[in-house]
Formats: structure tokens, sequence, C-alpha cells
């Protein structure tokens, strides 16, 4: 994976924020058991290592869980540039819907995975295509599965961009209708 | 998403038939336990509240990359790691610290508490802790009651001495032990008394105290003892472990 690759999957899935999530969960969790064995154990131990260590857990997940929720909601917001190698998998059928892509470099294949039939090529895409559109649309998890051909360069709308746009610009919203009738129809 | 809802109903139901049962009890021992009381239910909701956090964190750890909409993970993280841990913090916060003050709490260091907790509850002693104990004078928290000046630097104070006491109890020292006499840090206020005594009827019916009234109002300010100490006439307060080694020589 190159240098260019990795900075993207960061801009795509941050790292650093969900292994903090992750630090803060487990935190929570020793609090929460210090604090449960302080009201079922009274004592002089239990009672200072639920004012000392619980209290202090609980405020550091608190604040920790505001920062990143504040980071990822910035984050989130706004139109970024991202970076796929060649066979990356950008997301998966099923999953949740969270951005819009619109190709500037290279080609990606949108594949269907049908039960009992397997997965099935049912669109290329290239420069100007853009795909993601129908999840944020219809509020639905991805019909189908994109991976690209090549690199691929991309330019990514979040959710709540994307429906501003796609509220307020007629135009836009039109194209993008047309679209995705043609690729319900054509898939 | 329904089997974690399910095992949050099936700890929530159980604990809050618990409560509503203790509540419902009457023991004509002991009238007041368990009755409800602000601190049965912090207790309670902290315990409850620390089970739902532990369920909601270990799904999420456990499931939260599986599931394919992220709003219901990033709703349960909002749950567990922010709202139910600042209700935790605050109730917690006020279980522990009034729950501290119950003779429970003070006895639970047992080897240096046995002999005093042990001599209030015992309805053939005559010390001052025994009959305030026999005679429901103070119906709860009598340990705190006696040994925490009013006020919130008394309430402060007592709290700063129960960690000191933790430091013996983990040095194991030999008051900790019930090996030495725990002596107390000063003389003994005797406001802790008149808090109570002073102005009732039977307080004022016993003329040595309207004529002693002066010294035991008094206190120096330099040592802090009083003109004269209320344990002058009312002694003892609690069996001296002397006293307790002497009744085990005595008793056959």
């Amino acid at each position: 994976m190159t240098r260019r690759t990795q900075i993207a999957k960061r801009m795509r899935e941050p790292w650093l924020l969900s292994k903090l999530m992750r630090v803060a969960e487990v935190l929570i969790l020793a609090a929460a058991v210090i604090a449960l064995w302080s009201v079922l154990r009274p004592g002089p131990i239990s009672l200072t290592l639920f004012m000392v260590a619980a209290q202090g857990l609980i405020i550091v997940v608190v604040a920790l869980y505001v920062l990143v929720t504040l980071i990822r909601f910035k984050r989130r917001h706004g139109v970024s540039r991202v970076h796929f190698a060649a066979g990356e998998t950008v997301f998966q059928q099923g999953d949740a819907g969270d951005f819009l892509y619109i190709i500037t470099h290279g080609e990606v294949a949108v594949i269907r995975e049908e039960p009992e039939q397997g997965p099935k090529m049912i669109a290329k895409l290239g420069p100007g295509d853009y795909f993601g559109e129908m999840a944020l649309v219809h509020h639905a998890p991805r019909s189908a599965t994109v991976r690209t051909m090549t690199s691929v360069d991309a330019v990514m709308i979040e959710r709540l961009d994307f429906t501003t746009l796609y509220t307020y610009l007629p135009d836009l919203q039109r194209n993008v209708d047309e679209v995705i009738l043609k690729r319900q129809t054509s898939s | 998403m329904r089997a974690p809802w399910a095992i949050i109903a099936s700890v929530i139901v159980p604990a809050a038939t618990h409560v509503a049962a203790e509540t419902a009890g009457l023991s004509i021992k002991e009238p007041f336990k368990g009755r409800g009381s602000f601190v049965d239910w912090a207790e309670w909701t902290t315990a409850t509240l620390a089970i739902l956090i532990v369920l909601i964190v270990l799904f999420t750890l456990l499931f939260g990359r599986r599931q394919s909409n992220p709003l219901h993970i990033n709703f349960l993280r909002f749950v567990g790691l922010c709202a139910l841990p600042v209700f935790l913090l605050t109730v917690g916060t006020f279980a522990n610290f009034e729950g501290s003050k119950r003779v429970e709490f003070c006895h639970s260091c047992h080897t240096a508490m046995d002999l005093y907790v042990d001599d209030m509850r015992d309805p053939a002693s005559n010390t001052l802790a025994a009959l305030h104990y026999k005679n429901r004078y103070i119906h709860e928290e009598q340990c705190y009651h006696c040994h925490a000046d009013y006020g919130v630097n008394g309430a402060i104070g007592a709290k700063v001495r129960g960690l000191t006491h933790l430091y013996y109890w983990v040095k194991n020292s030999a008051t900790a032990q019930g090996k030495a006499q725990i002596q107390l840090y000063g003389y003994y206020d005797n406001k802790l008394c008149l808090h109570c005594h002073a102005g009732g009827h039977a307080f004022l019916s016993v003329n040595d105290h309207l004529d002693f009234q002066n010294d035991l109002m008094e206190t120096d300010a330099a040592t802090g003892a009083p003109g004269m100490s209320c344990l002058a006439c009312h002694e003892p307060a609690h069996l001296s472990l002397q006293d307790k080694r002497s009744a085990q020589k005595e008793s056959p």
C-alpha cells in the first residue's frame, strides 16, 4: 500500500479516532466495574478507588468522547479528495451509505452480489462519473460493491452536504434521479 | 439489535423487583433499614447504571464493526460513553459519599472497629454509644453523627481523616489490627453533644448543666479544649481495649 493510499485511507476511516474510541470503551468498562464494586461492597478501598480511579476515568472518557465526536463531526463535513490503489474496495454491498464519490481519474467496477449467483459486474465507471448516490438518496444500505480497476482519484462528498445540494439544486436533483433510474433499470 | 435490549431488560427488571421487595419489607427490629432512603436509591441506581454501561459498551466493542447502520452504534456509544457515565459520576459520588457515613462502612475495617461497633450494638452495655444506639437517639449513621463536626468544613475534615484511616489500615498498623487503643485526634468537641441535647427539657432539668453552662459552651482558642468536657461526667463513650481485655479475662 502506497503512502498516498495510507493517507487516503486515514482520511476515510480515522484510524486514530476509532482507536481512541476503543480506549474510551475499555476505560469506561473499568470505571463501571469499580462503581459497581463500590456500591455492592462498600469499604475504604472500594470508596477510594471510586473517588480517585472511577471518577478520573469517567471524566477522561467523557472528555475523550466529546473530543473524538467533535473531530469526527468536523472531518465528516465538506468535500475532500481521496485516492484508492488498484483493486481496492471502496465500499461493500450492504454497508451504510456515508459518502458520494465523483471519479476524477481512473476506473471502478460496480459489482452486484446476488444470492446463489455470486458477484456480477453490472457497470464500469470512469472520470466524470459518480457513484454512491443511491444509498444517500434512498437512506438505504449500499446496493452494490464498488472496487477500483486502476488507481483512482476521486472527490468525496459527505451525506449531509450532498443532501443539502440535492435538496436545493433542482438541476442536480433531476440529474441524480435520472442516473438512479437508469442504473436501476439497467441492473 | 433485539438481543442487547432483551439482556438489558433482563437485568433491570429483576433489579427493580429486588428494590421494590426491599423497600416494601418492614422489620420491627430495624424499621428504617432499606426503606428507600436517598442513599439506598442512589446505590441501586449506581449499580443499574454501571451494569447498563458494561452491557452497552461490551455490545459496541464486540458488534460495533458488524453493524450496517452506524447511527445505531453512534447512539449506543453516546449513551454508553457520555450520557450514562455523567449520571454514574454524579449518582455514584453521592452514593459513595453518603454510604460512607453508615455504621457498616466504618465497621468494614473489622479488626479496628469490632470493639466499638460490637459494644454499641450490645443491649447490655451502658457506654454512651450503646445508650444512644439502643434508645434510638440517633436513627442511623451513628458513628458519623458523633465523629464529624457540623458544617461543610467538619464533614470534609471527617472525610480527609477517613483517608488517613485508610492509610493506617493498608499499613496494617497496631490500631488497625485492633491491638492498640485508638485515640482521638484532639479534644472531643462539646458542640457535637450540645447540637442535639442543648435546649432539650431533659438536659435543662439537670441543674449541673445550667451551673456549668459557660464551661460547657466555651472552648480554649489555643488548644481547642472545652472548659468542661461532657465526657467528664458521662463516661465512657466507648468500651476501651483494656476494658475488653479485662472482661475477657474475667469471663470463664
